[in-house]
């Protein structure tokens, strides 16, 4: 995780002449364990979060049972439940594909914690193609979808898929711009060189015109993870379930992890491009990013359970005749300011 | 009102009287379409209910339609046999009696003709015998 | 839509018997290119229980429960109708506090209704926080109708000659307290949903019903107000004490469903007025009429008609003479309604289908009967 304990390790391990390869291969499977940790805790607090957030909007009480009065054990509960039950392939599915389907959505939503920095030079690789890193892997999960549709035999599913893929394209054009003005602004692609960047003249939100860019990235971002208003893919009264209709158990809680995770990540990455990342007075790194991606978090939650869905025409519209040109038209914005 | 039905129908019109708000009229099965058409030139749009009921020697199918304006009720009753009944449709003239008819045919067995999609609606379709035949 | 180069094949959706939003267990075959619907068929009959052959063989004051599990949401108004169709045959004159009693239930009835359509009409267009809100209020009335009914859906208060019973001590101060709160709480309703950009652009324009198309199509109530139409039974044919209280008949000229889900918005506003006078008039006195033991209406027919929630309710009473009806029909308006609903679907999208059959508001219970 940390630069300098890969460098002393590293340096120990070198001295005492053992084979570079091996502490390479240690190191990596330990960070992947850890990121998979984080995420996955993450995952029971998200959903435990939501459903007492909605309850709140809701006049409704939510978890108050498992784990003493507020329920922080409920989600505990309900993964453990989603383990145990049977694990069933649909009469006519396309075993390979439906079986596959959960991994490839699931594995890409977790590779991208890998560029997020949770402090000072505290991110497992600070590559530097950080932002095409995450968009070119955040971009994978669509893929998952479509298989998910495709191999579960339902029409509901495969509308679901369709809905999923036209949505995820439409939106990442948007998505993409969003960042590039970030990246025009602060001169790197790297992620630790826009949060440094963010340190000498203050958060992005707060530098003209890159409001016009924290916008357009919430608002897509809240399209990549499927939430209200843009829940299509997925359209509860709808489609039922959408591209996951056919999946249940531990199957479903794959499709379920990842998309929290990726909420998770939309958010915390929103707070590294546009709220200074880990940057703040008193508090350790770490607790300012963790407050920061949560207020994110929270703010799409809260939109979730106040607006209803929009249609898919309409999505599509509001993405390529609205957010597109909105998009291009801040680029060039910020290519000007910066310029100036 | 009851003049002009008559004068018009004629043998047709079975009987005809006025109780209260509703006009009731008893016509035969052959002037049907004729009838409601000229009661929806005179205002009875809205076709509130098509039912029939078995009156143990022969069916009574029945239509009420209703002019909005005024109120007025204008109740067609049509007798057919208990079994093998066919009758003109209505579908061509209200809409509204798709599917009424259709369910008359299921629960009674009446044939109407000129019904765009006479199947069974409220039974299944493999369904034997009409349940409303008393 | 078909004019392109390369022949597209239609796909067939079987929307329910088990779907979230069919309301029930309705059958949807839905016949799709891409998202648009090209055709739609309703298939419908899986809640069919023969409650019209059933009643055959019971005594009149024996259907009356029947009654209640046709249209579930507002069992007080198929009591009604029922109940005044024999009370046609009968020419039974009720007592003035009964009449009232009656008119409050029918009010209270018609606002829970709606409620729970604004509760499933939001859930159907993804506002799940406001289904939440519709069931809570809808809570207060259920908790007046165990009141007096000791039930909450299938109450078979309103009997034949007048009510049950009378209500309790404290029901007209608790009545009363509710009017208070709902005009309020639908302020909430209008700000959270009605003027939402997200929800106009779901119903504005959208699953149109011309006005004529509705009138021939034997449509009522809200969906047939919600174009234009001022057709209300309780106005038309006033019964009970309709024609002596102050109410207006909403409607809207734009036919789409947000003119049908807004005459439901200030139908309960207007529904809170009747209440509200209701509640304050009351007069004192018996509640039922001298009813004989065994009812044996004299030969004849009668029709029996109300307006319910989802529009015109009528009953259709044959009697021979003997203690057991001849025949009882009862008309539903989301029958009618759901024959007209392949027109308003078509060249509609999936999402708007939810949309438009959610603003027609069907209760299957009185569509299979």
């Amino acid at each position: 995780m940390n630069a300098s304990l890969y460098n002393t390790i590293g340096q120990w391990w070198y001295v005492h002449g053992l084979p570079p390869w091996i502490f390479e291969a240690a190191w990596m499977v330990a960070m992947a364990a850890l990121v998979t940790v984080f995420v996955l805790l993450s995952v029971l607090v998200l959903v435990w979060l939501e459903r007492k957030i909605s309850a709140d909007l809701q006049s409704r009480v939510g978890p108050n049972r498992v784990g003493g009065r507020f329920g922080p054990l409920q989600t505990a509960a309900d993964a453990l439940k989603l383990l145990l039950k049977e694990d069933i392939f649909p009469a006519g599915a396309d075993r390979v594909v439906f079986w596959l389907a959960p991994f490839v959505v699931f594995v890409p939503s977790l590779m991208v914690f890998m560029v997020l920095p949770f402090g000072e030079r505290l991110a497992v690789n600070d590559l530097n193609l950080g932002v095409l890193f995450v968009v070119a892997v955040s971009a994978f999960p669509v893929i998952g979808l479509i298989m998910a549709g495709w191999g579960s035999n339902n029409k509901y599913a495969v509308l679901g898929a369709m809905r999923a893929a036209a949505q995820s394209l439409s939106y990442e054009v948007p998505l993409v711009l969003a960042m590039v003005c970030v990246v025009v602004f602060a001169g790197s692609l790297r992620v630790g060189d826009i949060v440094a960047a963010q340190r000498e003249g203050g958060w992005f939100i707060l530098r003209f015109p890159l409001q016009l860019a924290f916008l357009l990235y919430f608002i897509t971002a809240m399209a990549e993870v499927n939430r209200v208003p843009f829940d299509l893919p997925e359209a509860e009264s709808e489609l039922v379930a959408g591209y996951h209709v056919e999946y249940s158990g531990m199957r479903f809680a794959f499709f379920f992890l990842a998309e929290f995770a990726h909420l998770f990540f939309v958010s915390a990455f929103c707070a590294t491009l546009f709220l200074g990342a880990w940057q703040g007075p008193w508090l350790p790194p770490a607790v300012w990013f963790l407050l920061k991606s949560y207020a994110i978090v929270i703010l799409i939650m809260w939109i979730r359970w106040t607006v209803p869905r929009l249609r898919i025409d309409q999505v599509m519209g509001f993405s390529w005749k609205l957010l597109v040109p909105l998009g291009l038209a801040a680029v060039v914005l910020t290519g000007i300011v910066k310029v100036w | 009102m009851i003049e002009e039905l008559r004068s018009r129908f004629g043998e047709a019109l079975l009987s005809a009287e006025q109780v209260g708000r509703e006009l009731r009229v008893s016509v035969a099965a052959a002037a049907l379409p004729e009838v409601a058409a000229f009661a929806k030139e005179h205002g009875f749009h809205y076709p509130a209910d098509i039912t029939a009921w078995d009156a143990g020697d022969e069916l009574r199918v029945v239509y009420r339609l209703v002019d909005l304006a005024s109120g007025e009720h204008l109740v067609i009753t049509v007798p057919a046999p208990r079994s093998g009944a066919r009758l003109p449709s209505l579908v061509p003239i209200f809409g509204g009696a798709d599917w009424p008819e259709r369910e008359i045919y299921d629960l009674f067995g009446v044939r109407f003709d000129g019904h765009p999609d006479l199947r069974r609606i409220l039974l299944t379709d493999d369904w034997e015998g009409h349940p409303l035949l008393k | 839509m078909t004019t392109g180069l390369t022949p597209t094949e239609h796909i067939t959706l079987n929307m329910g018997p088990q779907h979230p939003s069919t309301h029930g267990v309705l059958r949807l075959e839905l016949e799709l290119e891409g998202e648009v619907i090209v055709a739609c068929r309703p298939i419908i009959g899986y809640l069919h229980r023969g409650i019209e052959k059933m009643a055959e063989a019971r005594t009149y004051p024996q259907v009356l429960p029947y009654t209640d599990r046709l249209d579930y949401l507002s069992s007080s108004s198929n009591n009604m109708a029922y109940v005044q169709a024999v009370e046609k045959l009968l020419g039974l004159e009720v007592p003035e506090r009964a009449k009232y009693l009656r008119v409050i239930s029918l009010e209270l009835n018609r606002i829970a209704s709606h409620l729970v359509f604004l509760a499933t009409f939001a859930n159907d267009l993804g506002a799940t926080t406001v289904f939440l809100y519709g069931m809570r209020e809808r809570e207060l009335i259920m908790d007046l109708f165990s009141m007096w009914a000791g039930a909450r859906l299938t109450q078979s208060w309103i009997r034949i000659g007048g009510v049950g019973a009378d209500i309790p001590d404290g029901f007209v101060d608790q009545a009363l307290a509710f009017c208070r709160l709902m005009p309020k709480r639908l302020d909430e309703y209008d700000r959270i949903l009605t003027g939402n950009r997200i929800f106009r652009a779901r119903t504005e324009g959208v699953g149109i019903l011309p006005p004529e198309l509705g009138v021939n199509y034997g449509a009522s109530g809200p969906t047939l107000r919600g174009s234009g139409v001022e057709f209300d039974v309780r106005r038309a044919e006033p019964y009970e004490v309709y024609g002596d209280l102050d109410f207006e008949v909403v409607t809207r000229p734009t036919c789409d469903c947000m003119g049908r889900y807004l005459v439901r918005m200030q139908e309960m506003r207007q529904s809170v007025r009747i209440l509200e006078q209701c509640l304050k008039r009351l007069p004192e006195g018996e509640v039922r009429a001298k009813v004989p033991r065994v009812i044996r209406p004299p030969e004849g027919e009668a029709y029996g008609r109300v307006e319910s929630p989802r529009g015109e309710f009528a009953c259709y009473v044959v009697s021979d003479g003997s203690p057991r009806p001849a025949r009882v029909r009862f008309r539903a308006p989301s029958f009618y309604h759901l024959s007209v609903l392949p027109r308003m679907l078509q060249g509609w999208k999936v999402g708007d289908a939810v949309a438009i059959l959610g603003s027609i508001d069907i209760v299957l219970g009185e569509v299979d009967r």
